[in-house]
């Protein structure tokens, strides 16, 4: 948890991490009641058929081959464990002073069975309290089973009004997950807009660059050819076009076309779209990535000459904004030029003085000098 | 959409794959099998063994072609191996299954209605997560560069060493290897196939936790297993497991939390009703040691989750050697971990070249 430090928290950390995790919603106390509610209620049931109170087995079977088990040894043992560990208000800041776990404790909260002990709480109240009492197999006070089902025309309507009851009753334990926590889609449900989960423009703006870097990348080499420059191509066999994009496409892009290098990784990006960049870190000496960042992520105008030298620092030779936003202008203002749009954006091109080629690393002499078995696969 | 109908049926290959590996240990020498039990085996088994290949390319440097390749006949010695072991067993599983699904047929169709519908609300619907620019960009730069995490995902910059945190959880490198088998974009395997797989998984282990809960009593099960599914859908925050199953399913944290940790609490129900049973707990071994692959989060949790969920047997089983079996399936973890420590306080470092 971001929001959240050990160190700052002392003791109250456990509590405030479970406030963060469940945020408010009543899941944990449905856990804790239905937990009670087993203990108790199953405890009851498996005492009434077996006479005694402990044992972790099974029990007896009913008519519909439920079983009569002591719900005590399901749940019970690993949340007092819990307790006495993961929940307890000292046990995080034990744990911190070894470990920074301040990210990662509340991981831990994934041991609890929630989902499965409310789960499993809810069909037991809404079948058990539903049938306990006209079920056709159960047992007598003394604890031998008693088959009941004497008269078959009685039984079949028990059953069909056991039935009712029963869907009345998860009927109710539905409506009450539904109230106690947050709808995943509660800000809408957004239907995937391609089969690859990617917003729509992004293959088409993946291949404007694509065929402009690789047109450009046979120009230069042909050029390059009988010169000093020659060598700078050897073992570049196509393009890598280096990119800039906002923020949700720059996350997105490498997914679909990982051909495309970025000039900024996901944590410079975060740091920018928290407020950490600004125009004066941009202008910093040296804070190439934040320049990009201030004009492609949040679209502060900075000096274009200090634009320009982050492109070329970076050996950024795209950037790619949103079309009618002031970013376009500005990028044309710098000597960028537009080699495509499509629907909501624009690419832009900036020819570098010195052009980077990105050749991958060649690992041939190393499987050469450290030979394996398999190495004929290669 | 015909690679996104190939990305859905691949979903059930994966099913199969994992099948014929759990058979590989599970139908040895047997002549009844449980067919959930066989895929959950398969799956942590598949992975185990996916991991030894991994590591062992990585560490020399090699294409991914090469695992990809390696990959292939250890898959296909899997299934030969799995169907001729299961060849007395599996017929008598499918027939056991068949009999009981044909018991209560309104029952399974209402689960099935119940998954498919859970499945396509999350499938269909479009999430944007920030850690899919990790794991997904890390398939997907795999597959470009054919290397094994030897380009940072985020940027494609070449690394000068593995980063540890990721060394282990070789599942993205899995799903690097499936989409260059089938010839599958990465987006469609990691959103559409794992995705698909995580989630009839994590209903499958709660169709297992149900069976050790309510027997044969189809009411509760299907009672339960929809419960758990509207649980899924509304203890939404982004720490949550169902969080993840519902927006980050491509992750191998899906499966920790969703399926790993359940199937412990299953092992723990199995062991409730037989504490000697060595079967269960080799089965816990093999959980210990194939989820690692899943996440580097595994080799805490995992651990941690089999203390507190299997130690408590001492007491009610009255059976003192539950605590050595469990430190055994723990220590896979722990070592795990002490390794990451070590990385972290610059002890030992894997290098993307040779230094010697």
């Amino acid at each position: 948890m971001q929001s959240l430090n050990v160190a700052d928290a002392g003791f109250s950390y456990i509590f405030r991490c479970i406030g963060a995790y469940y945020e408010g919603g009543i899941y944990f106390l449905l856990y804790i009641l239905s937990l009670a509610f087993l203990c108790l209620y199953g405890g009851r049931a498996w005492k009434r058929v077996t006479g005694t109170a402990d044992g972790a087995g099974i029990r007896s079977e009913d008519s519909f081959g439920s079983v009569d088990r002591n719900w005590k040894s399901v749940f019970l043992p690993q949340f007092i464990l819990m307790v006495l560990t993961v929940y307890n208000p000292v046990f995080p800041v034990v744990l911190n002073s070894f470990f920074d776990v301040n990210k990662e404790y509340y991981r831990f909260l994934w041991m609890s069975p929630v989902i499965i002990c409310t789960a499993a709480a809810g069909a037991v109240a809404a079948w058990d309290t539903a049938t306990r009492g006209s079920d056709s197999s159960r047992a007598d006070e003394s604890g031998k089973k008693v088959d009941i089902k004497k008269d078959t025309c009685v039984a079949g309507l028990h059953k069909d009004f056991d039935m009712i009851r029963g869907v009345i009753a998860s009927l109710f334990v539905i409506c009450l997950l539904i109230a106690g926590g947050s709808y995943l889609y509660k800000d809408g449900y957004i239907v995937s807009p391609t089969v690859y989960h990617m917003p729509t423009e992004i293959p088409g703006v993946c291949a404007m660059i694509h065929d402009d870097a690789d047109r450009r990348f046979s120009e230069r080499k042909a050029a390059a050819a009988g010169t000093e420059e020659e060598e700078s191509f050897e073992g570049a066999d196509r393009a890598y076009p280096k990119a800039m994009f906002e923020y949700d496409y720059q996350m997105q892009v490498r997914q679909y076309d990982a051909g495309i290098l970025l000039s900024c990784d996901r944590e410079e990006y975060l740091r920018a779209v928290s407020g950490e960049v600004n125009y004066e870190t941009a202008m910093e000496d040296g804070n190439y990535a934040d320049r990009l960042l201030a004009v492609a992520g949040l679209g502060i105008e900075i000096d274009p000459d200090y634009f320009i030298s982050a492109l070329e620092h970076t050996g950024t030779e795209y950037i790619v904004v949103t079309t009618g936003s002031g970013k376009v202008s500005y990028l044309q203002g710098a000597g960028l030029s537009v080699i495509g749009e499509t629907e909501n954006h624009t690419v832009l091109h900036y020819e570098p003085e010195v052009p980077s080629v990105f050749s991958p690393a060649d690992y041939s002499e190393v499987w050469r000098l450290t030979p394996q078995w398999y190495d004929f696969l290669i | 959409m015909i690679q996104a109908s190939a990305a859905v049926c691949l979903i059930a290959f994966n099913f199969m794959i994992y099948f014929f590996f759990g058979s590989v240990l599970c139908a040895a020498g047997r002549r009844e099998m449980s067919l959930t039990r066989t895929v959950f085996t398969g799956l942590f088994f598949y992975y185990l063994l996916f991991s030894v290949c991994c590591i062992s390319v990585m560490l020399k440097w090699r294409p991914l072609h090469v695992l990809k390749d390696i990959w292939i006949v250890v898959m296909a010695a899997a299934v030969v191996t799995g169907a001729v072991m299961s060849r007395r067993a599996c017929p008598g599983a499918f027939h056991k299954a068949a009999a009981f699904v044909s018991q209560h047929i309104p029952a399974f169709i209402f689960i099935c209605a119940v998954t498919v519908v859970f499945a396509a609300v999350i499938l269909v619907s479009y999430q944007f997560t920030l850690d899919a620019s990790y794991y997904v960009g890390n398939t997907a730069t795999a597959l470009q560069t054919d290397t094994i995490n030897m380009y940072d995902p985020f940027t494609g910059e070449w690394l000068d060493h593995y980063e540890m945190r990721y060394f282990f959880a070789t599942f993205s490198i899995n799903d690097a290897v499936m989409c260059s088998i089938f010839h599958i974009h990465p987006l469609l395997w990691c959103k559409i196939t794992m995705a698909g797989t995580a989630i009839l998984l994590t209903v499958m282990v709660l169709y297992m936790l149900s069976r050790k809960l309510f027997g044969t009593d189809m009411r509760k099960i299907s009672s339960f297993i929809l419960f758990a599914c509207v649980a899924d859908l509304f203890m939404i925050t982004i720490y949550t497991t169902a969080a993840f199953l519902t927006t980050r399913t491509y992750e191998g944290k899906c499966l920790l939390g969703n399926v790993v940790l359940p199937g412990i609490f299953y092992i723990y129900l199995c062991l409730l009703e037989d504490v000697k049973d060595r079967r269960t707990w080799l089965l816990l071994l093999l959980v210990a040691l194939g989820s690692s692959a899943l996440s580097s989060s595994s080799n805490m949790l995992v651990p941690a989750m089999t203390g507190v969920t299997i130690v408590p047997l001492v007491f009610l089983k009255k059976d003192i050697s539950v605590i050595p079996k469990a430190l055994i399936c723990m220590l896979p973890g722990i070592i795990l971990t002490v390794i990451y420590i070590a990385y972290v306080k610059n002890m030992i470092v894997f290098y993307t070249y040779p230094t010697r």
